[in-house]
């Protein structure tokens, strides 16, 4: 056995050596492969990306993951099937407590057994048509259960409904995903019937929502999320307008952001985002994703070690750092108000391009070429005070001659 | 056979054919790739599968590589391994033992050594940086030049070699120290 104190390079190398062989790839799995790629891209390219279609054929590029993760998902199930005749023998007279669960609500005692009936319901049907069908069904019920613990006035219980109620549309859809691959006009009379049924849940929620007070609405909207998964999702990129409490105003349009809206951290006002958004019921917007696009000011920072070619494209109040060692090519171009640093060791070509207030600095040891450029620097009059720019360049040749710096400064207080 | 450019331009119009010409050139070193720091067939399609996937999707959505192609798919599937111990430790992987670089007959204490050593060097190989295991694994697993991972990496030689030291000498540390967080 090797010790650890024992490790030398060549026995790194030799511990290395451990995983070099690997079994040959099995001919099949390349062939599926190679189709399923082509299929996917040819979906891809016909398939606006928003339909149900895409979605669900985007499933089936899981295929083999999703297929275990059903298999797995299936034996879980089998475990439900016991423990629903357990439980049901546990409330005594089997059939009839089985037949009194069928009215229970989410946190009833009876609520289990109704919901380990359906998985084994589930369970013990091996065709995935069938599968997607029965889903639909339980979501079905679960939006009427929804519906009934408002009218009780139970908020309490209406999240967990609502993540079972989205459970099962999102296995409903990962069944039309199994089905798709093996009988894809099964599929598509299936997908019309999910899509219409989604679109029915989808307003019954709207109303819903309305009915529900304040601190309810996040388990409703959650399920409209669900519901809306078959749905057109508007996507729209512009930049955010203002930021306010449960809603954005991007690119002119208000977007009602919620607990169950996917935000990327760090977005600010001025940045430039894609908003994916659905319609409400009542015709307002509802951001499922914002995502960050583009900062109106970024900080890039590139630092590495050997032969780089690092570049910095912004647009904003932007700052900007470079630093490396090696024979570098940095190029900084912006627009605005923005400070630039590039900190080289080696042969190096920088070149920071910029319009606005601009601070830059090389700092080369080496053969270099760098060039500063500034709208704010064609001062003809020279004049040191009215101009905000500060460019640096700081060489030290090593070539002993003065042919390998080529430093150009535009500007002022230019060094 | 395409030039790379012209594979991604083909690739952005969605050409069957160079798409099949990518996927004929890439995935059996994906596929290996991957096999080697999963240790597990299935998984390595998986991941396979899903670095195309996502490969598309990113075409689709306008995105994707610009250039260099290889080490961007190489870059998705990393990640996907990545992602892939973080949800499990490494160690719930189902490892398939593979003979051929062993002695003959070896008996069963010696293979559940050797699987044991695998998984040790995998998991080791696992914290590396993105970079510094790729030049790790293309050069000592799959026997490329200084000159081949530097074009794939889009990267000087000079920065390939300084990568391998790095890599190995991390790669050293993680053996000795296998609890240690790298970069």
């Amino acid at each position: 056995m090797m010790q650890e104190e024992e490790y030398s390079g060549s026995e790194v190398l030799e511990a290395l050596n451990l995983l070099k062989d690997t079994p040959p790839r099995d001919a099949k799995a390349v062939v599926r492969g190679k189709e399923h790629f082509i299929r996917e891209a040819r979906l891809l390219r016909e398939n606006a990306p928003t339909s149900i279609f895409q979605r669900l054929y985007s499933w089936t590029s899981f295929d083999q993951k999703g297929l275990t993760q059903m298999n797995r998902t299936v034996s879980n199930l089998a475990l439900f099937a016991i423990l629903a005749v357990f439980m049901t023998a546990l409330f005594g007279g089997g059939v009839v407590s089985a037949y009194a669960s069928r009215g229970s609500l989410p946190g009833d005692t009876l609520f289990p057994v109704k919901t380990a009936l359906e998985d084994a319901q589930v369970a013990f049907n091996p065709d995935a048509a069938r599968d997607a069908e029965l889903h639909m069904v339980f979501a079905q019920r679960r939006l009427d259960e929804m519906a009934s613990l408002v009218s009780e006035g139970r908020y309490e219980s209406l999240q967990r409904s609502a993540e079972l109620f989205e459970e099962h549309i999102q296995l409903a859809i990962q069944s039309l995903g199994v089905v798709a691959a093996n009988d894809p006009e099964k599929a598509q009379e299936l997908a019309f019937s999910i899509t219409e049924a989604l679109s029915r849940y989808s307003s019954v929620l709207a109303e819903l929502r309305t009915a529900v007070p304040e601190m309810a609405r996040a388990a409703i909207e959650h399920a409209i999320k669900a519901s809306r998964l078959g749905d057109d999702v508007i996507e729209y990129t512009a930049v955010v307008d203002w930021i306010g409490a449960g809603a954005w105003s991007v690119g002119g349009l208000t977007f009602a952001v919620t607990v169950e809206t996917e935000v990327d951290e760090g977005i600010a006002a001025g940045d430039t985002v894609t908003v994916e958004a659905v319609e409400s019921g009542d015709g307002s917007l509802f951001a499922i994703e914002i995502e960050l696009v583009e900062k109106a000011f970024d900080a890039n920072e590139n630092d590495n070690v050997g032969l780089d070619e690092n570049i910095n494209d912004n647009v904003g109040l932007d700052e900007n750092v470079n630093e490396n060692e090696g024979l570098d090519e940095e190029a900084n171009d912006n627009v605005g108000l923005d400070e630039n640093v590039n900190d080289n060791v080696g042969l190096d070509e920088n070149v920071n391009d910029n319009v606005g207030l601009d601070d830059n600095a090389n700092d080369n040891v080496g053969q270099e070429d760098n060039t500063n450029t500034g709208a704010a620097n064609d001062n003809s009059d020279d004049d040191h005070d009215d101009a905000a720019d500060q460019n640096t360049n700081d060489n030290a040749n090593e070539s002993g001659g003065d042919d390998g710096d080529e430093n150009e400064n535009s500007g002022n207080d230019n060094d | 056979m395409h030039s790379e450019k012209e594979l991604l331009t083909g690739a952005r119009e969605f050409d069957e054919t160079i798409l099949g010409e990518i996927y004929d050139r890439f995935s059996p070193g994906l596929y290996r790739y991957a096999m080697r720091l999963l240790g597990n067939s299935e998984l390595a399609e998986d991941c396979v599968a899903e670095t195309f996937s996502r490969f598309l999707q990113a075409l689709q959505k306008g995105g994707g590589p610009r250039r260099h192609l290889q080490a961007y798919l190489y870059r998705v599937a990393h990640n996907w391994i990545t992602d892939h111990y973080r949800r499990k430790e490494p160690l719930m992987t189902p490892l398939e033992v593979h003979h051929s670089n062993m002695n003959q007959d070896p008996g069963p204490a010696q293979i559940v050594q050797e699987m044991l050593e695998i998984d040790r060097v995998r998991a080791a190989l696992v914290k590396l940086t993105a970079e510094q295991r790729q030049v790790i694994v293309l050069k000592y697993l799959e026997g490329w030049s200084n000159q081949e991972i530097a074009r794939s990496l889009s990267k000087p030689v000079g920065a390939v070699k300084s990568l391998q030291h790095r890599g190995l000498a991390s790669l050293k540390r993680q053996l000795l120290h296998p609890s240690e967080k790298l970069a």
